[in-house]
């Protein structure tokens, strides 16, 4: 069967890193200039005692209790991080067992970044299309906070902790559908957490914590912001087209565009590039910041009141980011 | 279309233009990763010349800046 989202909730840290705390730590630092370039005037943050399954676990029940949903009706659960609790298990089993879902449920996790949430509903609406699943929560969720050094104010600047969980039910007509992926790990360079993991140390030299002045915390993420703009504007409009063609909609039929929350300066760059209004683009990161797979659907959650996911209307979804990854969905709401 | 790359580097600068010279030093003019991204954004949408992020890191001048936007010349 065709498959739908039912429902979106988003669960944010109370903790938050303001640009006036940025400031604070980084004299050197132009508030208004780096504001007005990103769009970010805060972030929230994980606390010390929470991890990312707290903030999964969060999302999972508030989206559960404010839906009424019953965690029976569950038939599988995704949950998309790059910040896992442990190395195992995976964090869908922890978040499995504390939503109280049955234990003949499927838990899986997919550790995509910014293409996380795009990737998560094609594998929602396969489980249901297969007929191995009629409710598929998907769950979002991650500490990117933790992976970055405290030196380093250019990623600082734009990641924040957050979680959304995503309900995708089966459906009489498709509501997400013409799904299109990319990859390309000769990117990995690009954006990359070089501490942490099991592979070498020294792979990504750019990526080197001695290399880039930083007195190592065992993960010291790396962007390099230029290779990562030039992606986007690579691989974004060819998305939107792919996409479009899929679905058979004039870009003009489109009602609103989501794609992922990196920040304003690039969001904007890919509208006029697209050639969308601005009433029909969708830029919501000031109080979140980059919060990787979370970013697309705390967006919808946020432009709601803007008419966005409105029934009846239409959304195309587009991710993009670490891997490098990419991919792109249609949405009848 | 002929590029005058101090022109363009002082509006990304968001200085005057008499304030850049081709061999002025980019980082003493205040060059830092968000002129990286002005600059890529506008070569991209008014010249429709991609730059190629190594090359940018390795430029210290406007006359290099003007080299990576050869394409547009």
């Amino acid at each position: 069967m065709p498959a739908r989202i039912a429902g979106i909730a988003g669960y944010l840290p109370s903790g938050t890193l303001t640009n006036a705390d940025l400031a604070a730590r980084f004299p050197e630092w132009s508030v208004d200039k780096i504001a007005g370039k990103t769009g970010i005037d805060s972030r929230h943050v994980a606390a010390p005692d929470q991890t990312t399954s707290d903030l999964a676990i969060a999302a999972g029940l508030t989206l559960l209790a404010r839906d009424g949903i019953d965690p029976a009706s569950v038939d599988h659960l995704i949950v998309c991080t790059q910040t896992a609790d442990y190395v195992m298990p995976a964090t869908s089993l922890l978040v499995h067992h504390a939503l109280g879902l049955r234990s003949s449920a499927g838990a899986t996790d997919i550790t995509h970044g910014c293409s996380g949430y795009v990737y998560g509903l094609g594998l929602a609406a396969a489980l249901i299309d297969s007929g191995q699943a009629s409710t598929v929560l998907l769950i979002t969720a991650d500490t990117y906070t933790r992976l970055i050094n405290d030196a380093d104010k250019s990623v600082r600047t734009l990641f924040g902790d957050g979680a959304a969980a995503t309900l995708v039910v089966a459906a009489e007509s498709p509501g997400i559908h013409s799904f299109v992926y990319g990859s390309d790990g000769s990117g990995a360079e690009s954006l990359v957490v070089p501490g942490g993991g099991l592979g070498p140390a020294g792979r990504f030299p750019a990526a080197d914590p001695a290399s880039r002045g930083l007195d190592s915390n065992g993960y010291d993420l790396y962007m390099d912001g230029t290779a990562v703009f030039n992606f986007a504007i690579r691989v974004v409009p060819e998305t939107a087209q792919a996409v479009l063609a899929k679905a058979g909609w004039p870009g003009e039929q489109v009602d609103s565009w989501v794609l992922h929350q990196a920040n304003a300066f690039m969001l904007n760059h890919l509208r006029r590039k697209l050639g969308v209004p601005a009433d029909r683009f969708v830029v919501e990161l000031g109080d979140t910041g980059n919060t990787v797979s979370s970013s697309i659907p705390l967006a919808i959650e946020a432009a709601r009141e803007k008419g966005v996911a409105a029934p009846g209307t239409r959304s195309v979804l587009i991710g993009f980011g670490v891997g490098l990854s990419w991919a792109g969905m249609a949405v009848d709401w | 279309m002929a590029v005058d790359v101090r022109e363009l580097v002082a509006e990304i600068l968001e200085e005057e233009v008499g304030s850049v010279d081709l061999d002025s030093d980019l980082e003493v003019l205040g060059w830092d990763s968000l002129s990286d991204l002005t600059l890529i954004s506008i070569a991209d949408e008014r010249f429709g010349v991609t730059i190629d992020p190594k090359a940018l890191a390795d430029a210290e001048t406007p006359a290099d800046i003007a080299a990576l936007l050869a394409p547009a010349a």
